[in-house]
C-alpha cells in the first residue's frame, strides 16, 4: 500500500536538505556581513554640540 | 497588485522547484512509513507537503487571495516537472492535475479560515489557517487521490495521522508567523511592521 522502501533517495534527499540548509546559512552570514560592513564604512554622522 | 501577484506567483514557483529538487522519488514514503513507521496513506501529506505548501502560502497571508496565488503556481510547477523528469512518487499523483486541484482546495480552506479568524492576532490567525489547510490538504487526498492510487486509509490510522497533520499545521503557521515577521522587519514599510505588531 505504502510503496517499496528507497533508501538512496532518503540519503539523496538528505544531502540536498543539508547542501540548501549550508547554503541558505552561507547566503544569510554574508547578507548580515555585507549589512555590518556597509554600517561601518559608512557616512559618519557629526555631533552637533548642544552649547557651541 | 499585479506586482504582488508576480511576487506570490513566483515564490510558488520556486518553492515547487525546491520542492521537487529535495524530495526524489520514494524518499518521502521511505522516510515516513520505513524509518518513522508511520501509518499510511496520508503520513507523507500530513508531515511533508502540507506544511511545505503552508508555509509558502502563509507568507502572502496579509492579502486576500495570496495564498492561493502561490498554492496554483506551487502545484503547477511540481505537476510539470513531475510530469517531466518523472522525479516523484506516483501515489500521490504530484504529476496529474489532481495535486493542482488538492491544492487549490488546501488554499480556499487556508483563505477562508484567514477571513474568518480576522479579528484575532497574526500568530494566531496563521496557527489557525496551518491547521484548516493540512486538515483539507489530507482529507482531499484521502477522499480523492489515494483511493486511485494507494487505497483507502483504515480507520484505525485515521486519528493518529489527524494528530499528526494537526501538530504539523501549527508548526506550519508558527514557523510562517516568524519568517514574515522576520521580512517585515527587515524590508518591509513601517507601517506594515506595525500592523504586525498591533493586530
Amino acid at each position: 500500500m505504502c510503496g517499496p522502501a528507497d533508501y538512496t533517495a532518503l540519503h539523496t534527499m538528505m544531502l540536498r536538505v543539508l547542501l540548501l540548509s549550508g547554503a541558505g546559512l552561507a547566503g544569510y552570514t554574508l547578507w548580515g556581513t555585507a549589512r555590518l560592513l556597509k554600517n561601518l564604512l559608512g557616512k559618519k554622522r557629526t555631533r552637533i554640540p548642544d552649547n557651541p | 497588485m499585479t506586482k504582488l501577484v508576480l511576487k506570490a506567483a513566483g515564490l510558488g514557483a520556486l518553492g515547487g522547484a525546491v520542492f521537487v529538487f529535495l524530495f526524489p522519488k520514494g524518499a518521502i514514503t521511505t522516510l515516513m512509513h520505513e524509518v518513522l513507521h508511520l501509518p499510511g496513506p496520508g503520513a507523507g501529506i500530513a508531515a511533508v507537503l502540507g506544511p511545505f505548501l503552508l508555509i509558502l502560502s502563509l507568507l502572502f497571508y496579509r492579502r486576500a487571495g495570496g495564498p492561493m496565488v502561490v498554492a496554483l503556481a506551487f502545484s503547477v510547477v511540481v505537476a510539470l516537472l513531475a510530469a517531466l523528469v518523472s522525479a516523484m512518487n506516483p501515489k500521490g499523483m504530484f504529476s496529474t492535475i489532481w495535486l493542482v486541484l488538492a491544492c487549490a482546495v488546501c488554499s480556499l480552506g487556508v483563505d477562508g479560515t484567514l477571513i474568518l479568524a480576522r479579528r484575532l492576532k497574526p500568530v494566531w490567525r496563521l496557527v489557525l489557517a496551518g491547521v484548516a489547510g493540512n486538515l483539507v490538504l489530507l482529507i482531499f487526498y484521502w477522499l480523492v487521490i489515494f483511493p486511485q492510487s494507494a487505497g483507502w486509509v483504515l480507520w484505525g490510522d485515521v486519528p493518529i495521522l489527524l494528530a499528526l497533520c494537526v501538530v504539523f499545521g501549527i508548526l506550519a503557521g508558527l514557523i510562517a508567523w516568524l519568517v514574515s515577521r522576520a521580512i517585515l522587519k527587515y524590508i518591509g514599510s513601517g507601517e506594515e511592521v506595525d500592523d504586525v505588531r498591533t493586530r
